[in-house]
């Protein structure tokens, strides 16, 4: 057989029970239900889905800050539940995450450098550096994300959103990731800087050979960055395969929906419904 | 009196000026925009260049002080609404010029029912304008007008969510929530920043199919700041490509996005991903915005112009027309072809 990949969901489940009142609970609510997913080494899955449609609990229960209800999570064939706290924590800094939102996602009072530091802190028996070399290591990401050394003594505000995103990366990276989960990273950005930092990804990929899970609902987006797409709706898998067959050959009526509904500049000046507009 | 019936919307010459600690930030520079009734205006450019001011401008929603404006003109049908009084003003916002911020999470009320927040504007709007809600109770017409609303921007079972709380609704139906707000009193112009980039691809389609259809059954004229150019592509009918605090390029759609002739506008189109962009093959635009304290000489995107030349840098080009209603401010633009 094979190696395992890098992380295989089986049969995830997840349910809320949300709280009506003080006391009393409503009715149960389904986040995610049965969804199986295998992303490898060096692999780009896209999880494409509505709002609502359980995508960031998709990354809580990979990272287990939640448990799921039923099913499980493999990291290179291993059942992420039965981690120890040792195990857990080499298993934290292997998997790490990019917040939709930068100026959310940074503290406000660390400057750049403290923020890419701190993982390396937090994970000090894996990463095994000292303090210099923290910093020389933070001076290496720095470059790799594409910013300059005087851009590390600056806080978040100082930064704009791409550079902010930049740093956000530098971060994940910080505690040496096999596996990044992208949560909406450029939806917060403009075009510009959304094309830098799609481009980063795809540089960072090609040279670290990095596993992403991306989660987007811009579904040009994720054609553009992915090898493989996953559809979810209301918690359940209702479409997997290359990104190509996706795009070009939906097989569901919900991945054709959301491809119709995605505005397109290749093709945007022949669509009717103009309402003004001259030939 | 005048030849010609005013535009809807006129913006003419508008300099704004924003004191910042460390001197006066040139934010606008001369924009200027007419926008007719019927006419959907997209407003791009990347963040900071003044979309979100532009916008705001025309509500008179910038507070002065730290903005200043030297110069310029704002009318809507021909008054100036620089020289209106606050109190004249406030009865234009919201009935006449309807609104949606770009924080949907600020801007409702937590403490109030969303229904009655709604219910409130239809009724504020229908002290200036009675047919809006017809004969009969207001507040049960207000109600009934605002369950409509709801269900326009897609909430489902609208009747029964009149009575939710924000809390209760997700970023997205709170979103939905202020265009319906924003739509409620029948404005005559709609200023939307980034009204959509929040919400799902469908949602987002058909928040834009309703726009369109009330700019083309009443006329309604609009702004719509975005920086996806696949937005203006799929809703607008005209679009005016901002840079550093003025329009750059300006036309209806089909003209600028066929024939971009500004390399601005052209690198901004190079920045989106279509469906077939190969991997790693999306040109992005090198560099940021200048910092408006020190803005180049001449046209401010000549440090990041791959054809600049030094006549650019010591001049900035005017607005030139193209034909078609198509214009553009760039000494060595692409000539587009016309007829």
């Amino acid at each position: 057989m094979a190696d395992p990949p890098l992380l295989e969901l089986r049969g995830v489940s997840r349910l809320y029970r949300p709280r009506r009142s003080l006391l009393a609970r409503g009715p149960e609510v389904v986040a995610l239900d049965g969804v199986s997913l295998r992303i490898a080494q060096d692999e780009s899955l896209g999880v494409v889905g509505e709002s609502g449609a359980g995508k960031s609990t998709l990354t809580r229960i990979i990272l287990r800050l939640e448990r799921p209800d039923a099913g499980q999570i493999l990291y290179r064939g291993a059942d992420v539940a039965r981690f120890g706290p040792g195990a857990l924590r080499a298993f934290r800094a292997r998997v790490q995450i990019v917040f939709q939102d930068p100026q959310a996602a940074l503290n406000p009072r660390m400057t750049a450098e403290e923020i890419v530091t701190e993982p390396m802190l937090v994970h000090r028996d894996t990463v095994g550096l000292d303090r210099r070399g923290r910093r020389a290591r933070v001076a290496e990401l720095i470059e790799t994300v594409g910013l300059r050394p005087d851009h590390l003594r600056r806080f978040p505000h100082e930064l704009s959103g791409g550079q902010r995103q930049r740093i956000g990366i530098a971060r994940a990276l910080a505690a040496g990731p096999e596996l990044l989960l992208l949560d909406e990273p450029t939806s917060a950005l403009d075009v510009s800087a959304q094309a830098q930092v799609l481009n980063l990804l795809i540089d960072l990929q090609d040279r670290l050979g990095l596993g992403y899970l991306f989660i987007s609902h811009d579904l040009a987006v994720v054609r553009y960055l992915c090898d493989r797409i996953a559809l979810i709706r209301q918690g359940r898998l209702v479409e997997e395969g290359p990104a190509a067959q996706i795009f070009d050959a939906p097989r569901t009526a919900c991945a054709r929906r959301l491809i119709d509904a995605a505005p397109d500049l290749g093709a945007p000046l022949r669509s009717a419904g103009r309402t003004t507009g001259t030939d | 009196m005048p030849p010609l019936m005013p535009p809807l919307l006129e913006i003419r010459d508008l300099h704004l000026t924003m004191a910042t600690r460390d001197g006066p930030a040139q934010v606008l520079t001369g924009v200027a925009l007419r926008i007719a009734r019927g006419e959907i205006w997209g407003l791009v450019g990347e963040s900071g260049c003044g979309k979100t001011l532009t916008g705001l401008s025309v509500p008179r929603l910038v507070p002065c002080p730290p903005a200043h404006y030297p110069a310029g003109e704002v009318r809507l049908d021909g008054e100036d609404l620089m020289a209106l009084s606050e109190r004249r003003m406030r009865a234009l916002r919201g009935r006449r010029i309807g609104m949606i911020l770009q924080d949907p999470a600020t801007s409702l009320n937590p403490t109030m029912r969303i229904g009655d927040q709604l219910a409130d504007v239809a009724l504020a709007a229908a002290r200036h304008d009675p047919a809006l809600l017809g004969p009969g109770p207001a507040r049960t017409a207000a109600r009934a007008l605002a369950a409509t609303m709801l269900d326009r921007v897609g909430i489902a079972s609208a009747r029964q969510r009149l009575s939710a709380w924000p809390h209760e609704f997700s970023g997205g139906m709170r979103q939905r929530v202020l265009i319906a707000m924003a739509l409620i009193g029948a404005p005559d112009l709609l200023i939307a920043d980034e009204p959509t980039s929040a919400l799902d691809v469908p949602v987002q389609a058909q928040i834009l199919a309703l726009m369109q259809g009330m700019a083309a059954d009443r006329g309604l004229g609009m702004i719509l700041i975005t920086h996806s150019m696949g937005v203006v592509a799929r809703a607008c009918s005209h679009v005016a490509v901002m840079y550093a605090g003025s329009i750059v390029e300006t036309g209806p759609v089909v003209e600028v996005l066929d024939r971009p002739a500004h390399p601005y506008t052209r690198a901004l189109m190079a920045a989106v991903p279509g469906r077939h962009t190969p991997r790693g093959t999306l040109r992005a635009l090198p560099g940021t915005v200048p910092d408006l304290l020190a803005a180049p000489p001449g046209c401010r995107f000549a440090p990041r112009c791959p054809r600049a030349t030094p006549a650019c840098r010591a001049a900035r080009p005017p607005l030139r027309p193209l034909g078609a209603g198509h214009a553009v401010a760039c000494a060595h633009p692409d000539a587009p072809a016309h007829g």
